[in-house]
């Protein structure tokens, strides 16, 4: 019998890539050369070994904005997920593990929630709510909880029926014991899973979001960046370091927590 | 057939309502004046300054005055008579100017519906069939690949090398605003191409993986091996056997996918300057145009709800027992 586990690539792959703009955004107030807000006198400034991504519009540096996003954009993806991952497991667990009425509840309000057009409804919200991280991650969260009740609940549906649990039960163990210790322990891989899988969907909505303009306000992600390449004239202008680095970034991103997530929960 | 057919209306009728009653109170409860929702932020702090009294006689008339459920009563009677009163940015009334937007963007979002649903169905068939050969082992990271692009990012990469680079389409629009007839449908086919690719291949890689995870469940279902173990060419196994079961889920959401025919392409619409609903949504929630942008979104909420409605009743049709509880 084998005793090493196999390495998963794709996860190892996609790990790399998180730490990687986890890191960056921890230390970027060490490395950006210059204050990404400050403006200078060279404006649409082409790439140089002062600015490595040249300036944009106003003289801002790029390469010091993109250092920023990362900061922001992982701020707003990962807030959002662990809400909607906590939010989505709490209202699993009740619903399954209580039945009844509180289940019927839960699913009619899941089911509603599905059938709501969630972009549309972010994007209302965000018009509605003052612009902020805050009411950023609000609006993101506000649909995305759905598939995580979902596939959790009926997960736990099926544990419920598993002895140790029934048990654990029979012998008056108390609700909250059973479902922190056995419950969510047998299920932190697929909550982990769905939870990575949360960043990359939060991210990309918070991409679209501030790539319309309509993202936290005084704080440029890289779909604000990229909002600025596009209606400032970088494309029409050809300025590719403008617009193609915070491409690059939000896609890089969105793949490593994709990776983590989706070959995380195959059974390795 | 029939309780099952009842019991799928009630619940799509209720479901609309309670999107219509969220949307109310979203626009009563968010901070700030509600009034301040209603006549449009700039017109606001400009009657705030300089004529209070009307800002005053405004609210009286749209009875913010009046205890809430009066609202709530006036709201439903304004949303089922159509009645969505006067968008700020230019004076028309806010339906007028959405039903004027829908066929451009009916115009992108169907051939996106037909051409994605059906090279993405035969493709994610062959793919599953087979998988691990050539055709799986090419298409199935591009797709993988595509699903992790945010369709902005795309549209933005897209039109810097196709229309400004290479100029091989316009850059953005939807005519140039010549000819008549078939000089002016050639325009518009020019005009199309590429936010239509776009999205194509968008649907496309979204329908392929799930025709493909849809044939590799059946595949390896009993009746598939039955009909593999009576000496069934493959080409009917495939035809005979695996499609029509994968067929299932397949029709499904395709059904679906229509509840997002005008709401799902806003990001490209907003990319290549295509005047339909899309960016006549986000042009609302940009100047805070709040009776456009809620009206919008009523309509694509309310078409997502009747694509899910007749889905369900099409899973009712081909697939009887579903309807049985």
């Amino acid at each position: 019998m084998k005793k090493r586990k196999k390495v998963n690539i794709p996860v190892l792959a996609g790990s790399l890539i998180i730490g990687f703009f986890v890191i960056i955004a921890i230390i970027a107030p060490a490395i950006v050369p210059y204050d990404p807000s400050a403006t200078s006198a060279l404006t649409y400034g082409k790439p140089s070994p002062e600015h490595l991504l040249g300036t944009n519009d106003v003289g801002q540096d790029i390469f010091s904005e993109l250092i920023y996003g990362t900061r922001i954009s992982m701020v707003i993806g990962i807030f959002a997920a662990v809400v909607v991952t906590c939010v989505g497991t709490l209202l699993a667990l009740l619903s399954a593990w209580y039945g009844g009425v509180v289940d019927k509840l839960i699913t009619g309000l899941t089911n509603l929630a599905m059938a709501v057009p969630g972009l549309a409804l972010t994007t209302l919200l965000v018009c509605y709510l003052s612009p902020g991280i805050l009411s950023i991650v609000v609006a993101i969260s506000i649909t995305a909880w759905t598939g995580t009740t979902r596939v959790l609940r009926s997960q736990i549906l099926a544990l419920k029926e598993e002895p140790f649990v029934k048990i654990e039960k029979a012998i008056g163990q108390r609700d909250i014991v059973i479902m922190g210790k056995h419950l969510l322990s047998n299920l932190k891989d697929i909550i982990l899973s769905r939870g990575a899988m949360a960043v990359s969907s939060a991210m990309m909505t918070e991409a679209s979001l501030s790539f319309l303009g309509l993202g936290a306000f005084g704080e440029k992600s890289w779909g604000a960046i990229l909002h600025y390449a596009f209606f400032r004239n970088g494309v029409v202008r050809g300025l590719y370091w403008w617009y193609l680095p915070p491409i690059l970034c939000t896609s890089l991103a969105v793949l490593g927590f994709m990776l983590v997530g989706y070959y995380g929960q195959q059974k390795r | 057939m029939g309780k099952y057919l009842i019991r799928r209306i009630l619940t799509a009728v209720f479901t609309i309502y309670v999107i219509i009653t969220v949307s109310f109170f979203m626009v009563r409860f968010m901070p700030g004046d509600p009034l301040q929702h209603l006549v449009g932020q700039e017109e606001y702090y400009y009657l705030l300054d300089t004529d209070p009294e009307e800002l005053e006689s405004i609210a009286e008339k749209y009875g913010l005055n009046d205890p809430l459920g009066v609202q709530y009563v006036r709201y439903l009677k304004s949303v089922v008579t159509l009645d969505f009163g006067i968008a700020y940015s230019n004076k028309k009334p806010v339906v007028e100017n959405v039903f004027s937007c829908i066929h451009w963007t009916v115009l992108l979002s169907i051939p996106t519906w037909i051409l994605g649903g059906l090279l993405g169905g035969v493709l994610g068939v062959l793919a599953g069939w087979r998988p691990g050969k050539r055709l799986d082992c090419v298409l199935t990271p591009i797709a993988l690949f595509l699903n992790t692009v945010p369709s902005n990012c795309i549209g933005v990469l897209a039109l810097a090398l196709f229309a400004y680079k290479l100029r091989w389409v316009p850059i953005g629009g939807m005519t140039s605003g010549i000819g008549t007839g078939w000089v002016r449908t050639l325009d518009i086919l020019k005009h199309m191409a590429l936010p239509l690719s776009i999205l194509v291949l968008f649907r496309c890689s979204g329908d392929f993986m799930l025709m493909k995870s849809s044939v590799s469940q059946v595949r390896h279902a009993d009746y598939t091996t039955t009909a593999a173990s009576k000496g069934l060419s493959d080409r009917k196994i495939l035809f005979r056997h695996v499609m029509r079961n994968a067929m299932l889920p397949y029709m499904t959401s395709m059904c679906m996918q229509m509840g997002g025919l005008l709401s799902g392409s806003m990001m490209i619409e907003t990319i290549f300057g295509w005047k339909g609903m899309g960016q006549l949504f986000y042009n609302a929630v940009s100047s805070r145009d709040f009776p456009t942008a809620q009206f919008c979104f009523l309509i694509s909420a309310f078409c997502v709800v009747m694509a899910n409605l007749l889905s369900d009743i099409l899973v009712g049709v081909i697939d009887p027992r579903v309807t049985v509880k």
